[in-house]
C-alpha cells in the first residue's frame, strides 16, 4: 500500500468533514430565515430539483428530468422562491414555521473536475407551525458543489423527498 | 341511509339563494357521512385520462369518496374501474399508483384477478372449496359506470341517472374550450402532485368554483414578486350544466399575440403559450365564433363535486379533491398539455406549473395554510352554528350568453367578483344531499355455490 493510497481515507474524511459543516451553516441558515444568505450558495448557473416520487410498478425508483416535479428550478425562479418567503404577504409562513433541519449521512468525494466535489446527505427538516400544526420532510440530497475559497457554492442539488404524499397543507420550506 | 332529523336540519339549514351556507357542513361527521353515499356513490367522479392508460394492461390507481379505485386497461381493450379491495378480507390488490400488469395478485392469500378484475385464481381452490366457489361472482366489484368525454374517464357507482354527457350538460361548450382546443387532444406530464390539506373538501372544491374574490388578497404574495396585475374589476364567472366554471379574465397584456384578439392575463409570468393559443383561438373562431374563442384560455373552475381545473395562458392544471374525513382532503393534480405545443414549450408551461401551482408553488402554498385555518376557525361548538356568507354578487347575475355577447354560451354568469358559481356548487350539494342515493350500497354476497 503506497503512502498516497493511505491518505486517501483521511483525506476523504476531512472532505466529508467541511462539506458536513458547510451543510450545518446551511441548514442554519435556513432554521434561521437567512435567506439572502442562503440564496448567495448559489451560482447564476444552479440548478435545484426535485422530482415526485411515483409508486410504478416494477419500476419504483424512475426518475426523469422532464416528468413532473416539486422543484425544477434554475437561478432564477430559486431567487423568486427566497423572495417570496420573505415578502409581507407570505400567509404560509406568517407568522412564520419553526423548522429545525437535521442534516445526516453526509459523503464526499472528489469530482473528475478540478475543485468540484459531488456530496450526499440526509435531512429530517421538522416544522412547527402555529400551535400543532406538525410536519415533517425527509429525505436525500445529492449535490454538486464547487469550491469557493474556504466555503462551497452548491452548482446543482438534486432532492430525494422520500414522499409520495405530501401531508402538510403545503411546501413552504426549501431543502 | 336514511336521514334523521338533526341530519336533515343540518343540510336544510344551507341557504344558498340567501347566500347563507351553515358551517356544521363541513364538520360534522354525520353529514360526511351522508356525503360518502349521496355526493359520492352517486356523482360522475373523475377517475384520469386515456393516455395514462393507454395500452392493455395500464392501470392507474386513485379514488371515489374514500374507496380505493384501480383504473384499468383490460386485455380485451376496455377501461373498466375497480374496487381495489380483494373479495376475501378485502386487502388492496394493486398498492402502485400506475403500471402495466398482466394481473393483480392480493398478496394476503393471493387471490389473483385479471386485469378486468375477474377472479381467476383461489388457492386451495379444490381442497379447501371443494372446487365450487363461484368465481364469476367474486370478481373485483366493478364501479357501475364508466364514460369517457374527450378521453376524461369518469365513474359513477349509481346505475340510474344521467349519462356523462347529460350531467355535463351544456357545460361541454366550456370543457371543449379548455381540453379540446387542440385537435391532437391533450397529454398529461407523468408523474402527480399529490397531497393532503387539513380541510374539508368542499372549500377546495367552492375555490376552484370561481373564487375569484380570494386572489388578490390570497395571492397577494405573486403580486408583490411583480408575477401577477392587480386584479381587474372585469371578467365573469359562468354556471352551466351541471358542472360549473369560474371563469375571470383581465385587460390585454400581450398585445403581440398575432391573433385577431389580445389575450388576456392577470399574470406577468412569461406568456410563453402566447403563439399557440393565439392560432387555437383562430380555428376556434372559424368554427364556433369569436366570441367563445375569445374565451381560450377558460380560467379556473370545476365540475361538481370534485374534479377541478386551471387554464391560463402559462400552464393548465386538472385536480381532484378526494374527501378523506370531513376534515382531510387529499388532492391529486397534473399539468395537462396541448400535444401540439412545441417540446420546448410543453417544458416551460411545466416548469411555470411547477413553480406556482404545486404543493410548493408560490401561489398553492397560501391557499393550504388558509383553507386549513378555515377549516380550524368552523370547527368549535359555537363556529359551526353559524352561517358562511355568500352573498358576494348576490341577485347581480345574468343569462350567459348576455356577459359573453354569444347566443351559444350558456349558462349563467355573475360579474368577476360573485359568489354565484358557490351559491350554485351549494345548490347541487343540497338537491343530492336531500335526494336518497341510487347506489346500490349494499348488494348481497352470493353463497359458495
Ligand atoms: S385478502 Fe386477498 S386473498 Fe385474502
Ligand atoms: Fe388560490
Amino acid at each position: 500500500m503506497t503512502l498516497l493510497d493511505e491518505a486517501r481515507p483521511a483525506n476523504l474524511a476531512m472532505l466529508s468533514l467541511e462539506v458536513a459543516q458547510f451543510y450545518y451553516h446551511e441548514a442554519r441558515l435556513l432554521d434561521e430565515r437567512r435567506y439572502d444568505e442562503w440564496i448567495e450558495l448559489f451560482t447564476s448557473e444552479s440548478t435545484y430539483w426535485a422530482p415526485v416520487r411515483v409508486t410504478r410498478e416494477g419500476d419504483p425508483d424512475r426518475m426523469q428530468r422532464g416528468e413532473l416535479a416539486l422543484f425544477d428550478d434554475d437561478f432564477g425562479t430559486l431567487e423568486l422562491r427566497v423572495a417570496s418567503l420573505s415578502a409581507k404577504s407570505a400567509w404560509a409562513e406568517i407568522p412564520p414555521s419553526r423548522t429545525r433541519r437535521l442534516i445526516t449521512n453526509v459523503t464526499a468525494t472528489e469530482s473528475d473536475v478540478e475543485g468540484q466535489v459531488s456530496a450526499t446527505s440526509n435531512f429530517l427538516i421538522f416544522r412547527s407551525r402555529l400551535e400543532a400544526t406538525e410536519h415533517t420532510f425527509v429525505g436525500a440530497r445529492e449535490d454538486v458543489l464547487a469550491r469557493d475559497g474556504a466555503s462551497w457554492r452548491i452548482l446543482e442539488r438534486t432532492i430525494l423527498l422520500d414522499h409520495n404524499v405530501y401531508t402538510s397543507d403545503n411546501i413552504s420550506v426549501l431543502f | 341511509m336514511t336521514v334523521g332529523s338533526h341530519l336533515a336540519d343540518l343540510v336544510g339549514a344551507v341557504q344558498y339563494d340567501k347566500g347563507l351556507v351553515a358551517r356544521s357542513i363541513f364538520v360534522d361527521p354525520e353529514v360526511y357521512a351522508l356525503e360518502l353515499d349521496r355526493i359520492f356513490a352517486n356523482n360522475w367522479l373523475f377517475l384520469g385520462h386515456e393516455s395514462q392508460v393507454a395500452e392493455p394492461g395500464d392501470f392507474i390507481t386513485t379514488y371515489m369518496g374514500e374507496d380505493p379505485i384501480i383504473v384499468s386497461r383490460g386485455h380485451d381493450g376496455h377501461v373498466r374501474a375497480l374496487l381495489n379491495a380483494c373479495r376475501h378480507r378485502g386487502m388492496r390488490v394493486c398498492r402502485s399508483d400506475e403500471g402495466n400488469t398482466s394481473f393483480f395478485q392480493c398478496p394476503y392469500h393471493a387471490w389473483t384477478y385479471s386485469s378486468a378484475g375477474e377472479l381467476e385464481g383461489v388457492p386451495k381452490f379444490r381442497l379447501g372449496y371443494a372446487g365450487v366457489l363461484d368465481k364469476k361472482e367474486w370478481g373485483l366489484r366493478e364501479v357501475t359506470r364508466v364514460e369517457s368525454y374527450r378521453g376524461f374517464l369518469f365513474g359513477n357507482w349509481a346505475p340510474e341517472g344521467p349519462s356523462l354527457e347529460e350531467w355535463l350538460g351544456d357545460f361541454t361548450t366550456y370543457f371543449d374550450l379548455i381540453f379540446a382546443r387542440d385537435p391532437a387532444g391533450i397529454e398529461v406530464v407523468p408523474g402527480a402532485h399529490r397531497w393532503t390539506v387539513d380541510t374539508n373538501w368542499k372549500i377546495a372544491s367552492e375555490n376552484f368554483a370561481a373564487d375569484m374574490y380570494h386572489v388578490e388578497h390570497s395571492h397577494a404574495r405573486p403580486a408583490e414578486l411583480g408575477l401577477m396585475q392587480a386584479m381587474p374589476d372585469e371578467g365573469y364567472q359562468i354556471s352551466a350544466g351541471m358542472g360549473f366554471v369560474g371563469h375571470a379574465f383581465t385587460r390585454p397584456v400581450s398585445e403581440d399575440a398575432g391573433g385577431e384578439e389580445p389575450l388576456h392575463s392577470y399574470w406577468t409570468l412569461p406568456n410563453i403559450q402566447t403563439e399557440f393559443l393565439a392560432e387555437m383561438r383562430k380555428q376556434v373562431a372559424e368554427e364556433k365564433g369569436a366570441a367563445l374563442a375569445r374565451l381560450i384560455p377558460l380560467g379556473h373552475g370545476a365540475l361538481f363535486p370534485t374534479f377541478a381545473f386551471l387554464d391560463l395562458e402559462q400552464f393548465r392544471l386538472m385536480r381532484v379533491h378526494h374527501p378523506q374525513g370531513p376534515d382531510r382532503t387529499l388532492i391529486h393534480q397534473w399539468c395537462v398539455l396541448d400535444r401540439s405545443l412545441p417540446a420546448d414549450v410543453k417544458d416551460a408551461v411545466r416548469k411555470q406549473y411547477e413553480l406556482t401551482f404545486g404543493p410548493a408553488g408560490l401561489l398553492e402554498q397560501d391557499d393550504g395554510e388558509n383553507w386549513r385555518e378555515c377549516q380550524n376557525g368552523m370547527r368549535g361548538f359555537i363556529g359551526r352554528q353559524l352561517d358562511s356568507n355568500m352573498m358576494l354578487g348576490l341577485g347581480l347575475e345574468k343569462s350567459a350568453s348576455e356577459i359573453v355577447g354569444d347566443d351559444n354560451a350558456p349558462g349563467v354568469a355573475g360579474g368577476i367578483w360573485s359568489e354565484g358559481n358557490q351559491r350554485r356548487f351549494y345548490e347541487h350539494w343540497q338537491r343530492f344531499m336531500q335526494a336518497p342515493s341510487s347506489a346500490p350500497a349494499s348488494e348481497p354476497s352470493p353463497g359458495r355455490g
